[in-house]
This record gives C-alpha cells, structure tokens and sequence, in this order.
C-alpha cells in the first residue's frame, strides 16, 4: 500500500513525538491562532510526504516540518496583507524560501511551555484546559481524546474549538507569565499549570480498564510534561512533589490490571510486578521537594503514595503513618474525596469504630453521595461489623455509579460476597 | 488590544452602603483613573445611573416595543464600565484587579473592525 510508505511511517513517528513542539512555536508565532498554525502545519505534512519520498528524509525532520509550515503562515499573512506589504516582510520571506528544500541546519524552535501555560490560563474552563494539552501539545485527535475520557467525539471537538477560539480572541498570550508581575500572580499561574497536569493524570489512571493503551499515554504525557515544569521551574517544590505522585501511581501500572482487564484493588496486588526502580527515582524526587521546606498538597500526597509503595504487602502498610498524612492534607485541602480516603486509611489501620464515626459525617455532609468510592467503602465497612444486608445495598449502588466496567464486575462480586449467607 | 470591563454589583447593597464606604470605593475608582493616566493607558468609562432609570427596546414580531426597566432583572446590575488598551487578557485582568472588589468584573474583548 502506497499510503504505507517509508516517508509517511517516518512522518507519523516525528509526528508522534514532536507534534507540540512542532505545533507551539507556530501557535505562538500567530498569537494564538490555532486554525492557521494547524493548517500550516498539516500543509506541511502533505508537503513532506512527497519532498521526502524524492529527496530523503531531512536530518531533523521536526525542525523541516515546523519551518515549512512557517513559510505556509507567512504565505498567508502575505496574502492577507497584499494592499499594505512591506519590502521588508518580502526579503525575509525570499530567506525563508532559500532555506527551504536546502538541508536545513537550524533546530526546532520549541515554545511549548508557553504554549503549556496558555493552555492552563485561568480564563479557561478546567475540562478545556486538559483536553488542550493533549490535543495541541501530545498531538491526540478530539477522536482519541474522546475515547480516554470516555466521552463523544463531538463533545471533545466542541470543547477543543471553543477554548482554542477563546485564547485567540480574548488575548491570552502564549506565554510563560513574567515573574516579575508578582510573585502572587506567577504562582498561581504555575498552580493551575499544576492541577491540569494532575487532572490529566488522573483522566488517564482512573480509566485503565479495556482502553488501557490509551490511558497509559494519558499518564505518560502528562508525566512528561510535568518534567518539562519541574526542570523549568527548579524552585517550585510541588511541581516536584506532583511528579513524585505520578511516578509512584504509574509504577504500579502492571500490577493494577489483571489479564482481562480488571481492576486489581491495592490490597491484591502482585508487588513483584511494581516497578521498583521508578518507586526509588520517585522516592529521590519527593526526598529533594521535601528539602526545599516549601510543604503543599501535591508533595503530600505523593508521600501517602511512598507510603503504600514501600509496604513489603498491604498487611503491612503502615496506616498510621498514612493517616496522619490525610490529616496534614486536610490542612492544605479540604474536600470530601480526602475526607473518604482518611476514612478508608483509618479503617484499613484496623479503627473501624473511628471510621464509622467518619463515614457518618461524610454522610451527613452529603455531597458524596453519587461517588462510587464513597458506597464500596461504605459496604466494606457494614461488611466487617456484620451489616451484610446494608453492605451489599452498598456496594450495588457503588457498582451502578462507575462507569468502569472492571470495577463494576469487582463491585458485584464484593455484594455477592456480602449477600451469601 | 482593547477591552471592555463590565462592572457589576449589588445595587441594594450600594444603596445601603455608608458614605465612608461609598467614599472609598470612589477614591480607588480616582486612583485607577490616576494610575492609568501615569502608565501612558488610553482609558474611558463611566459610571451610570441605577437600573430603576432604565429603558429597553425589544424586537418582537417586526415590532420594536419600549419597555421600563433592564434587560434583564438580577441581583448584579451592571453600574459602570471601563474601556482599557492593554497587551493582552493577564494584562486586563491585572487592571481589573486594581478596581474595587464587591461585586462581579466582566471583561470582553473588543471586536475590532477589520482585526
């Protein structure tokens, strides 16, 4: 098959890889103009697959597409600018093309932090944010994107079009904020740089089931980005502490799937499967946030992860430890998600007459009350002090609350389990 | 680029409100005026009367109908607006900021002709 060649797997590749760095600079280059920059860039693709079929592939390929597809923009801004050209704007261009079918010597220009930043600007919504970077930065179609968030491709598109439509008009800058501004303002834009990334991850571990090659390259993404902000931002200690997490929740990958598919629960883990080598780099990473006495949520969070990583078996974790972190947690972060989680560690440390008191007021709270967790802890907590009926209530209405079809079937049993007399 | 920021508030709360209150929500009005005027920023607003003054044309059917009243009854009412020239939205925002903060700041964009 002729589509099949040499030169389009060679495409796909760098496209795979370098896709936002491709695309970033270009973004930037028309302040924001997604429609433009994306139609250059896809210009240039179709261009590549014939120059590079007769001419061989480039030296740095990423760095041809990105120049070619600036020439496309250049093109246009020259053909929107027709009545009012500049002499000027022409010798550069006459450059440009020289250059072009040359061997092209200079790298790719890489803006893809502050096409990051803008992504994650406040003034979008946070779903929109998320989508962004992994549509414009990894290079993931709405169609992809859709089926790792298990949503409609047409809502994704939608969602995409709307906050990239935005950015344009409403004068987001592509751009890292200057520290200068103050201080305030520069954190706040990395926190919300932050918290997309974080939410990313999550998008991608929560649906592991049956998409789990999709969902990996969520997390991967969204892990290699946060490296990219962790080396840009030396300073910022819960950058650090949010790459910890992700890397101690990704190296359980092969243990938190069974063979069909299913979700393994934590305490059935197979810890010989744990990728113990990443569990130490993210343990170094968490030691040298820890040394910068800047303490946030991210950073302990991660160390509740070291915590269950380190345990020789879930017997042995050490709940204590763990509880007292959900405790500091709380005084950074209160949310009822937290509240359930310190309510299970409390439970899991063998307190099941505290963790009933807690689960009672995450009752009275209510706002948990569509959260799948909260209903399969709760079963599991009527489950130890004999409430078998009202636990398998629980965890059949856990079950029909998640939209993950492994958990599901694992919820089931856990009520077949509670029903059996 | 130019932005247009659309002050809401309370007008109830307003009405309430002390004259050392209502004193000190001017001087910061004052104040942005000064700051913009020191930063070289073109700046135009104003203030406006309550919506109790207003008056709405509405098209219904081909016909233009004359109505008391805002567009549309909320508990925020929009009071005032600037118009300001800045670089961009976090530029926009900064200024909003320096306003003062008691109700809601809407800021949009201007659609330039022929940008």
């Amino acid at each position: 098959m002729p589509a099949s060649s040499d030169e389009a797997r060679a495409l796909e590749l760098v496209l795979e890889q370098e896709h936002g760095a491709i695309l970033a600079h270009l973004v930037r280059s028309t302040d924001g103009d997604f429609a433009s920059a994306e139609d250059a860039l896809q210009e240039a693709c179709a261009q590549a697959l014939t120059t590079w079929g007769v001419e061989g592939l480039p030296a740095k390929p990423a760095a041809w597409l990105q120049l070619v597809a600036k020439r496309r923009l250049s093109d246009l801004t020259r053909q929107h600018r027709r009545a009012e050209r500049s002499r000027q704007a022409d010798v550069e261009l006459d450059a440009l093309a020289a250059r072009q079918g040359a061997v092209i010597e200079a790298d790719i220009v890489d803006d893809t932090l502050p096409l990051l930043f803008a992504c994650c600007h406040p003034a979008l919504a946070e779903n929109a944010r998320v989508a962004l970077i992994l549509n414009a930065l990894c290079g993931m179609t709405a169609a992809r994107i859709a089926r790792a968030f298990l949503s409609s491709e047409a809502t994704i598109a939608q969602r995409l079009l709307r906050a990239k439509n935005k950015i344009k008009a409403s004068g987001i800058a592509i751009a890292v904020p200057a520290a200068i501004d103050a201080e305030q303002a520069h954190g706040t834009r990395l926190l919300a740089v932050l918290r997309a990334l974080y939410l990313l991850f999550n998008e991608g571990y929560a649906t592991s089931s049956g998409k789990e090659h999709i969902a990996t390259q969520v997390c991967e993404h969204a892990i290699l980005w946060t490296t990219r902000v962790v080396d840009a931002f030396e300073e910022a200690a819960e950058a650090k502490g949010l790459l910890a997490l992700m890397r101690f929740q990704h190296a359980r990958r092969d243990a938190r799937i069974a063979g069909d598919g299913s979700v393994v629960l934590l305490r059935d883990q197979d810890r010989t499967a744990w990728r113990h080598d990443e569990i130490e780099e993210a343990a170094r990473i968490l030691d040298s946030a820890a040394r910068m006495f800047q303490a946030g949520s991210y950073q302990i969070q991660a160390a509740i992860a070291y915590a269950h990583a380190s345990a020789a078996s879930f017997g042995e974790t050490d709940w204590a430890t763990i509880t007292r972190l959900y405790d500091r947690l709380l005084s950074f972060e209160d949310s009822p998600v937290i509240r359930l989680n310190r309510c299970a560690a409390v439970f899991a440390s063998g307190d099941a007459k505290r963790a009933s008191a807690l689960l009672d007021e995450l009752e009275a709270d209510g706002r948990l009350g569509a959260y799948s967790y909260y209903w399969a802890t709760r079963g599991e907590i009527c489950l130890s002090s004999g409430r078998l009926e009202e636990a398998r209530r629980a965890f059949v209405h856990a079950g029909s609350l998640t939209e993950n079809e492994a958990e599901r079937r694992f919820l089931l049993g856990r009520a077949v389990a509670a029903g059996a007399p | 680029m130019r932005f247009l920021l659309l002050i809401y508030a309370d007008e109830g709360a307003e009405a309430t409100m002390s004259e050392a209150e209502m004193g000190a929500i001017l001087q910061k009005h004052m104040d942005f005026a000064t700051e913009a005027a020191a930063a070289g920023m073109a700046l135009s607003g104003e203030r406006l009367q309550p919506t109790s003054t207003a008056t709405t044309l509405r098209a219904r059917g081909g016909k233009v109908e004359v109505h008391d009243g805002p567009f549309t009854e909320t508990k925020e009412a929009l009071g005032g607006y600037y118009i300001i020239d800045v670089a961009g939205l976090d530029e926009a925002i900064a200024w909003a900021r320096k306003l003062p903060q008691y109700g809601s700041i809407e800021i949009r964009p201007i659609w330039e002709m022929g940008a």
